[in-house]
């Protein structure tokens, strides 16, 4: 799965470690998440996109090959 | 939820994780020492050291996995699956070693050597139990490092 969470965090000057109090998770979920090396709950994703004020889909997508296969 | 996403709780998850943390091995001294004091001074009072910092050690540790972010969780349960799983391997192997060699395998040998044993029953049951408690944590606590090297 990919994910705009670089982006979106740097638009707001936030830090892993700013994100990471937002979301009441360590920065290394941050982190693990941001590089696609996790995929967070959907419980996880909806605080995310409440954080940002954007909707899942706006910040989370799928896989091109994820894509290609369905 | 307690909080809006975004809002700050007066105590963050974090905190509380640090303060369970802390009190596990509050709890766990207390245990040892209780078990230190049962086996050597007096076995009533050591008792009543170790009974209730037992239910304490669960306690803390049930409320400080609670409080773990769904990452550190999946850290503890893949390592609990997989790596305590691999590690439980060894006494089924050290079983069928010892059943083709009537016991004259190098690995039970080698398992003697480590948790001691020998021909003493008493001994040799101790080793039966540390044989099925060492490799599973071993193997716990090498998936869990693996797991965080890779997502990190």
């Amino acid at each position: 799965m990919k994910n705009r969470l670089k982006v979106l965090r740097a638009e707001r000057n936030w830090s892993q470690a700013d994100l990471a109090d937002r979301l009441d998770v360590s920065r290394q979920s941050v982190n693990a998440i941001e590089t696609g090396k996790y995929d967070p709950s959907l419980p996880l994703a909806f605080k995310i996109a409440a954080v940002f004020g954007l909707s899942i889909e706006q910040i989370f997508s799928a896989d091109e090959a994820a894509q290609a296969a369905e | 939820m307690s909080t809006r996403a975004g809002q700050r709780p007066a105590v963050s998850k974090q905190q509380r994780k640090n303060l369970y943390l802390i009190g596990t091995l509050v709890a766990t001294v207390i245990m040892v020492a209780g078990a230190a004091i049962a086996g050597r001074v007096s076995v009533p009072v050591g008792l009543a050291l170790v009974l209730p910092a037992m239910v304490a050690v669960f306690a803390f540790s049930f409320l400080w996995f609670a409080a773990l972010d769904e990452l550190a969780q999946r850290a503890h349960y893949e390592a609990w699956f997989w790596g305590g799983s691999t590690g439980l391997l060894v006494a089924p192997l050290l079983i069928v070693s010892a059943l083709l060699t009537g016991g004259q395998s190098d690995l039970v040998e080698l398992a003697l050597t480590y948790f001691g044993g020998g021909d003493n029953a008493r001994e040799a049951f101790l080793n039966g139990v540390m044989v099925a408690i060492v490799p599973p944590v071993i193997g716990y606590g090498i998936w869990w490092l693996v797991f965080w090297l890779r997502k990190l």
